[in-house]
């Protein structure tokens, strides 16, 4: 603490408590009990805000943890919820979905009747609309 | 195959290490967190708490050649010196690294800054300074140990500036250390 202008004083008196912690964790047991006692400071009071302290961290972590499970639980049941709604057909090969569209080709406009280039999801898009438009059901049998 | 280690302990390991913790040990952490928790708005026994948290949320990880307590000390440390900057900087937004485990963020006053707050607070750390060497006009070996530790010197040459052995040092030491804990009970830091 010379005043140097170039040292900021929040930097000393950091440096100032990082000296004397080191001194705190690496004095001999004897040594720290008589600085207690030197302190009127009680080691079982320390010892117990220690501990509380610990356990109040570890209930917050198991907090965070179910907070955390809940959340992929949720994120879960979301994805099923979403599977479950997806038509039967959908899953079915491509090469599947594809025999299907051809079957009821004649039952589709002429720009949906090119299905032999079209990618997996404009299958896809084709085959949910002839479900809502009651060419096939949810299997994707014909109606 | 052996299975490697990595290089830090697992979260279980870590609580594991904690639940071996002597009381001793958890009373030196306490001490400390007394030394760092000036001016982060918490107590030392919250800032010890957060720590804890924090690792147990694998913020901060314990390598595995160091020492738990070691670990904590310099974990403290750190997360005392991020809250602060955190609430003495400008725009006002909190920092990820004051934020719970479970994304809560943490329970702090808001004592944020504004730009002339924050040079009336660089004049608090100036008068603190100042305040703490005044405690010593009368003890000259622990006023030295003081200002050099302030400037970073290390023990052993700050020793042989003063002439005294180890255990004569640490007397000293613990002299000031008293004599500051008992005029800031709050912290060091203002």
């Amino acid at each position: 603490m010379s005043g140097n202008g170039k040292r900021h004083p929040r930097d000393q008196i950091d440096r100032l408590a990082d000296a004397h912690a080191e001194d705190i964790i690496t004095m001999s047991d004897e040594e720290f009990l008589a600085e207690l006692k030197e302190d009127g400071q009680d080691l079982k009071r320390l010892t117990a805000q220690g501990r509380a302290a610990i356990s109040k961290a570890d209930a917050a972590h198991d907090k965070g943890k179910l907070f955390a499970l809940r959340e992929s639980y949720k994120k879960m049941l979301a994805e099923q919820a979403v599977a479950a709604r997806r038509p039967k057909v959908l899953e079915l090969s491509l090469s599947e979905k594809r025999r299907i569209l051809e079957f009821n080709a004649s039952r589709l406009t002429l720009a949906a009747r090119h299905g032999d280039n079209a990618s997996e999801n404009d299958v896809d898009g084709l085959l949910e609309d002839m479900i809502e438009l009651g060419v096939i059901n949810e299997e994707g049998r014909t109606k | 195959m052996p299975e490697t280690l990595s290089a830090t302990l697992s979260i279980d390991e870590f609580r594991s290490a904690l639940e071996t913790l002597t009381d001793i040990q958890v009373a030196r952490l306490i001490k400390v967190a007394h030394l760092f928790s000036g001016g982060t708005g918490l107590d030392p026994a919250e800032l010890f708490g957060v720590t804890v948290e924090r690792a147990l949320g694998g913020d901060r990880k314990c390598p595995r050649e160091v020492h738990p307590l070691v670990f904590l000390k310099n974990a403290m440390r750190s997360v005392a010196w991020a809250i602060r900057e955190g609430l003495k900087g400008a725009p006002k937004v909190v920092s990820l690294d004051t934020t719970m485990v479970d994304g809560r963020p943490l329970d702090i006053p808001d004592v944020r800054r504004s730009a002339e707050e924050k040079l009336v607070a660089d004049v608090d750390c100036e008068e603190r300074r100042c305040a703490i060497e005044n405690l010593f006009m009368d003890d000259e070996q622990a006023l030295m140990t003081i200002m050099a530790d302030a400037d970073g010197e290390s023990a052993e040459s700050t020793r042989a500036m003063l002439g005294l052995d180890k255990k004569a040092f640490a007397t000293v030491r613990r002299r000031a250390r008293n004599k500051i804990n008992r005029a800031y009970p709050g912290g060091w830091q203002p």
